[in-house]
């Protein structure tokens, strides 16, 4: 980040909180009789840092910058009426070595701990700053051995994992369409390696397989996202349109309404209605005035998250707040369940999303080219992603 | 909420029926705001029979009587506005300017204000019901939703599920005098008649605060022991012993001894249970079930369901007259 940005995002975060905080000082003030409060809001309160680690590409660090506002607001929202409040220091890496640098040196200057995980490498650096000590909310990496072989008890992840993102879409398409034999279509890299590994683990448990394409009733694309649209176009042309699938909310929501195609799990969607998630997807494209992604939303969760365990959990300290988040505290994601952190990974149990294209004349407006099917599971959030059976993750006692 | 004497509730519903001979009024009426079909049905808490369906405008949720018992209003949160019925002709005779998005609120006991939380604007608006003017907009917690007066119309609380806090209103002043943390997503609140306690269901936390309203504290927090219970609807017998709270989640309705501060069981009712409403005597309980579009009638000496109404479409809240 050029220090140009970075007085930007600065700017754009301390606008917001200011814009909140003085309507509660005002309130104080009024309350109190002592109008001289409303000229130094910070100065009365008991103030922490959380940093962000923001990638180099633009749009990425946009959407996590974005979600990290709004989560600033709303933690601030509730810091504030308790003589508290939290403040964003942010720091830019396109690497991971860079990732983990900077994390490094944001806790040296105070912060409770870090946001990020977009961009290449940056997740892997920051899981070692973890390491090292620092408290790190994983907001966008998606990748399974985060979770296990490379677990750090700091390491938490607000962003659902492969695993579950394959289990949540394995488990509508089995019972929904009935299709149990699916194809993996990678490049042989290594998350497609996750995509096939949780796929086989998920048909297996759902009395399903991995077969090859030719016998394949629907095709699993775990390539890159070249390749994806490329096979995307090939079934839309051939009709087929339903017959693909894949994970994450990135590549769908950037397609075009003539694009559209295949049946895709995600962790959030800017057309989310119910448990409140109309009110937050709202909040954030008044403030925004755009939709609120999958990497806005985890950023958002992330900062409020930190923003509770200063205020219910007493926080002062990295410890303190680590602690809080290993108390399973139920956390409100404006998903309708109680959102707690698995003990043995430290991964956000939450509910998914199953999206698909909508016909071509009902899009209009803000209604985009695929449509909320599902949220999934409907029970036992357990029953997506690694259980504490399966996990190789092991936290030194 | 205030209650009263139960031959004054019968002297008034004479009056009115004497007023209005074109709709039979007899027992107190009961009264459900239907989210999705956008009416409410009337039910006839006598005989348990829908006796009519009245249109009031799109999405009703929040839903009081007068304390007098001639007006029902109804927040209709697409229109930003309370929709006032006349209860004796049946008909809409108001509709009040509520702010932004209205969605639940509260009356006062007497029956000079409407307390309303407005969720888009982060307020609580305060509305005169004789001239319909905003008297204040109040800044609460983020997405503000729950509203009680107590018994003596002094405080008003109101829940704001982002912040998870009850901000406290002094109803002379108009201002915020305190705000009390809860638990995950506070839905609703309701105070004992003797307006000493208070009790607040936490959604997401799936617990009860308890809420000691001289120190505006919580001072016990009751877990509901079920699976994903979200708790939502409470109200409080008028006997002041019992506490009722509607569990969405686990489709039954949790009953708290106020004096032992425990749930001491569970009834069982149909699917989403959300708004709840006691008759005056205490007798009956009427809970919405928002997914199997209907109410459970409870009998509240038995603690089971005698009777299941149908309803519109989404019953979301329920009043009961005087």
């Amino acid at each position: 980040m050029t220090a140009k940005t970075r007085r930007a995002f600065l700017q754009h975060t301390a606008i917001a909180t200011l814009g909140s905080l003085a309507e509660r000082v005002a309130r104080t003030a009024a309350l109190a009789g002592a109008g001289a409060l409303f000229a130094r809001p910070a100065r009365a309160a008991e103030t922490y840092v959380l940093g962000v680690v923001l990638p180099a590409e633009a749009a990425a660090a946009s959407a996590l910058q974005q979600g990290a506002g709004l989560g600033l607001d709303d933690a601030n929202a509730l810091a504030t009426l308790f003589g508290k409040m939290l403040r964003l220091e942010a720091a830019s890496a396109s690497d991971g070595a860079g990732a983990a640098r900077e994390a490094r040196a944001l806790a040296r200057g105070g912060a409770l701990g870090v946001v990020g995980g977009t961009g290449a490498g940056v997740a892997d650096g920051l899981r070692d700053a973890a390491a090292d000590g620092v408290l790190v909310m994983n907001v966008a990496a998606p990748d399974d051995r985060l979770r296990n072989d490379r677990c750090e008890r700091r390491l938490f992840h607000v962003a659902p994992s492969v695993t579950m993102l394959v289990d949540a879409l394995a488990q509508w398409v089995v019972d929904q369409r009935r299709f149990t034999r699916w194809a993996v279509e990678g490049d042989g890299g290594a998350r497609a390696a996750e995509i096939e590994a949780a796929a086989r683990r998920a048909l297996a448990r759902l009395g399903g397989s991995v077969v090859e394409s030719v016998s394949a009733e629907i095709r699993l694309l775990a390539g890159a996202d070249d390749a994806v649209r490329s096979v995307l176009a090939r079934a839309r042309g051939e009709g087929r349109a339903d017959r693909v699938a894949g994970i994450g909310g990135e590549v769908p929501l950037a397609l075009g309404g003539e694009e559209a195609a295949g049946l895709w799990s995600m962790g959030w969607h800017p057309e989310l209605d119910r448990f409140s998630a109309r009110e937050l997807n709202a909040r954030f494209r008044r403030r925004f005035n755009g939709p609120m992604t999958e990497p806005s939303w985890a950023a958002w969760a992330a900062v409020k998250l930190v923003g509770e365990a200063i205020v219910r959990g007493n926080a002062t300290a990295t410890t303190a707040v680590i602690a809080f988040l290993e108390s399973a505290p139920p956390f409100d994601g404006h998903k309708g369940s109680a959102l707690t952190f698995r003990k043995w990974d430290h991964q956000l149990r939450q509910p998914l999303y199953v999206a698909a294209p909508r016909k071509r004349d009902e899009i209009a407006g803000r209604r985009g080219p695929f449509a909320v099917l599902a949220d999934v599971p409907g029970g036992d959030l357990d029953t997506i992603g690694t259980t504490a059976a399966d996990t190789r993750c092991r936290f030194p006692a | 909420m205030a209650f009263r004497p139960l031959v004054w509730l019968f002297a008034s519903a004479v009056v009115v029926f004497a007023g209005a001979p074109a709709v039979a009024l007899a027992a107190p009426f009961v009264y459900v705001s239907n989210e999705r079909s956008n009416n409410v049905t009337i039910i006839d808490s006598a005989t348990d029979t829908v006796v009519a369906t009245v249109p009031v405008g799109d999405r009703p949720r929040g839903i009081g009587v007068s304390p007098d018992g001639r007006s029902l209003y109804v927040a209709i949160g697409e229109e930003d506005v309370i929709a006032v019925l006349d209860i004796a002709s049946r008909k809409i005779v108001n509709k009040i300017s509520a702010g932004s998005d209205p969605e639940a609120f509260a009356v006062s006991p007497d029956g000079t204000r409407l307390y309303v939380s407005n969720e888009d604007a982060n307020a609580a608006s305060v509305i005169d019901v004789k001239t319909g003017n905003v008297l204040a907009s109040i800044p609460v917690g983020t997405e503000p939703e729950g509203v009680a007066v107590s018994p003596d119309g002094k405080l008003v609380y109101v829940t704001a599920e982002t912040t998870h806090t009850v901000s406290v209103i002094d109803t002379a002043s108009l201002k915020v005098v305190a705000t009390i943390l809860v638990g995950s997503r506070p839905r609703e609140a309701a105070f004992t008649p003797d307006g000493t306690r208070a009790y607040v269901t936490a959604e997401i936390g799936g617990m009860v605060s308890v809420i000691d309203v001289g120190r505006n504290a919580v001072t016990a927090t009751l877990k509901i022991d079920r699976t994903a219970p979200k708790p939502k609807g409470v109200i409080v017998h008028p006997n002041g012993k019992i506490a009722y709270v509607s569990n969405g989640g686990s489709n039954d309705v949790a009953v708290i001894d106020v004096e032992a501060g425990q749930i001491s069981g569970y009834i069982p009712v149909g699917r989403r249970p959300w708004g709840l409403g006691l008759t005056a005597d205490g007798r009956k309980l009427y809970v919405a079930n928002g997914v199997s579009d209907n109410i459970s009638v409870i009998d509240t000496e038995s603690r089971k369901v005698i009777g299941t109404i149908r309803a519109g479409k989404g019953p979301w809240g329920v009043a009961v007259g005087r």
